[in-house]
């Protein structure tokens, strides 16, 4: 079982801090709320959840074995690491390398495809090419657990450049659906 | 007598001009027993492009080689209908019908007629998932091929062995030969940083052209330029897993096939014309761009850093004696990259007879493929978008 399951009340305190959008503005308050209704109007359509099959599921991945993945440590070695949102694995350990960012490729085998990444609430990640459509969202998948959810559209089949910044954790839960 | 037989068997069937092979181009190797014919290249365009070729309606050869992309589909390694992961990159088609070797691994002595089935009825991977059966049932319940099958085989019923001899007449008619380098070849200048970079390429220094010579960059050639043999194949130092020269295991190379250490990380050298537009480049796609490609070369092979397979590619025992690393400043290495694209051949890229016959999707959901000069998706309905 993962030490995430059992956070003392001080990290439950933070984790709560942590349950509001990653890229809500702070600057304008007026703002800051205009804005969260309008995305909170955009994401009625986009489930999350208890109501969400795929949030479930990763929620139910939490104490599963994962497949160790070791990241690129550049760009360039990005192609050494391979993911394919596939329903066969799900579940990764992504190993960043000790000298900060860390490189993955997704293989998206179908056009006008959705991705759902699931991953520890600490890690940031970007896809070029491909359109976040919640943007970063902490706690949306399990309210109880630090677990981020985010969601990619792919207009293209192809291979894409997974890349997490040199903040994140070293060692990273992942989880990856393909919502078809 | 065998070589009376030999030149029987390799007797150009292709009429040039019909096919628009360049001038400067050698005659192609046409089976006696399957020339080019319109009728037959044709009805290989629509083959070619079917997505009921796949068993769920996503694959075609075509999607998996798109023209675009120089024949190749972008994919670091290409993803099946059952999402199998191929354990290499994909091969382009163009000028498929000068290569004597296809594939990456060496030594498959296969017709394009053979080659093509892999992806088509393999199942390790699954590429495009199809049975004999399945292809002959999807074929048979599309009124679109009798026709064609009779006009290109005088028999309407469909066979196997009829729309793979299609299928490689459709490839044999990708023909790209209308670079600026093949411009050059016929006298006009390169653009400076082009031509400076073609003196690199072809030069002592760098000893790109030992590898990647002859007319199809794809041949080995001594010191003085020669081609010696057809196709070449070199361990060219991208990996060196476990530091005596091995790759990684999903794909080993001709010691796969042979079971010999010096031939770990052996693949066959391919084509550089058009490369610009086939990356990911390297037999597995792990090599992102040219630059890092130029790189590795100037390196005097890979090192990989991180990843599940790092290794010094440089010290890789096996590796080919032409991969001993050169001094490239940035100039240089602009001018290298200035000519491996100047072997692009653009003309290739809106050649309506490389195009597929079949609507793009978007034209399918409006309706109105009837105004358009494309056919609508010939797959059956349950397999539609």
């Amino acid at each position: 079982m993962r030490n995430i399951l059992t956070l003392s009340a001080a990290a439950a305190l933070l984790t709560l801090a942590a349950c509001t959008p990653a890229d809500a503005p702070v600057e304008d308050p007026i703002q800051e709320q205009e804005e969260e209704e309008i995305e909170e109007v955009e994401r009625r359509d986009l489930p999350e959840g208890i109501d969400d099959a795929f949030s479930q599921q990763a929620c139910g991945l939490l104490d599963q074995a994962t497949t160790e993945l070791l990241a690129g440590a550049s760009e360039s070695e990005a192609g050494q690491a391979l993911i394919v949102p596939d329903g066969k694995t799900d579940l990764y350990e992504i190993v960043l390398p000790e000298t900060g960012e860390g490189f993955v490729t997704v293989e998206i085998p179908d056009w006008m495809t959705t991705v759902r990444f699931f991953a520890d609430e600490n890690a940031n990640y970007s896809i070029e090419d491909a359109d976040e459509l919640t943007g970063l969202r902490q706690c949306g998948a399990c309210p109880d657990e630090p677990i981020s959810d985010n969601r990619y559209a792919f207009h293209e089949w192809g291979s894409y450049t997974l890349t997490f910044d040199a903040e994140s954790p070293r060692r990273i839960w992942f989880a990856v659906f393909s919502e078809g | 007598m065998i070589s009376l037989l030999l030149a029987c068997a390799s007797e150009p069937t292709l009429d040039r001009d019909l096919w628009g092979v360049p001038e400067h181009f050698p005659d192609p190797a046409v089976p006696q027993d399957n020339p080019l014919t319109p009728a037959r290249v044709e009805l290989g365009r629509y083959l070619f492009y079917d997505f009921g070729l796949s068993d769920t309606g996503t694959r075609s050869c075509g999607i998996c080689h798109e023209t675009a992309k120089g024949f190749t589909d972008g994919f670091v390694r290409a993803v099946g209908t059952h999402n199998d992961i191929h354990p290499r990159n994909t091969l382009s088609v163009i000028n498929a019908a000068w290569r004597g070797e296809l594939g990456w691994v060496p030594g498959s002595n296969l017709t394009l007629e053979q080659q093509l089935l892999i992806p088509l009825l393999g199942e390790h991977p699954i590429e495009m998932g199809m049975s004999e059966a399945l292809l002959l049932e999807r074929i048979n319940d599309n009124p679109l091929y009798p026709p064609l099958f009779e006009q290109a085989f005088g028999d309407a019923e469909p066979t196997l062995e009829h729309a793979a001899m299609a299928i490689a007449g459709f490839e044999r008619s990708i023909i790209g030969g209308r670079s600026p380098y093949d411009a050059w070849l016929q006298g006009t200048p390169l653009p400076e940083d082009a031509e400076r970079g073609r003196a690199l390429f072809f030069g002592e220094e760098t000893q790109c052209s030992r590898c990647h010579g002859g007319l199809f960059l794809d041949s080995p050639t001594n010191q003085w330029g020669q081609v010696t043999a057809k196709h070449g194949a070199f361990n060219t130092g991208l990996y060196n897993v476990d530091g005596e020269g091995a790759y990684p295991e999903t794909a080993p190379g001709l010691i796969a096939k042979t079971g010999r250490a010096r031939d770990s990380g052996v693949f066959r050298t391919p084509s550089l014309r058009n490369v610009a537009l086939t990356g990911p480049w390297g037999h597995d796609g792990s090599v992102g761009s040219l630059q890092d490609m130029l790189d590795s070369y100037a390196r005097g092979g890979r090192l990989v850093s991180s990843g599940a397979n790092p290794g010094d590619g440089a010290t890789n025992p096996h590796k080919s004696k032409h991969i001993q690393g050169f001094d490239l400043s940035e100039a240089q290495a602009q001018d290298l990259l200035a000519f491996l694209d100047a072997l692009t051949d653009e003309s290739l890229l809106e050649d309506a007879r490389y195009q597929s016959p079949f609507c793009p999707f978007d034209i399918n959901d409006t309706g109105t493929p009837a105004e358009a000069d494309c056919i609508p998706d010939s797959r059956p309905p349950e397999l539609l978008p």
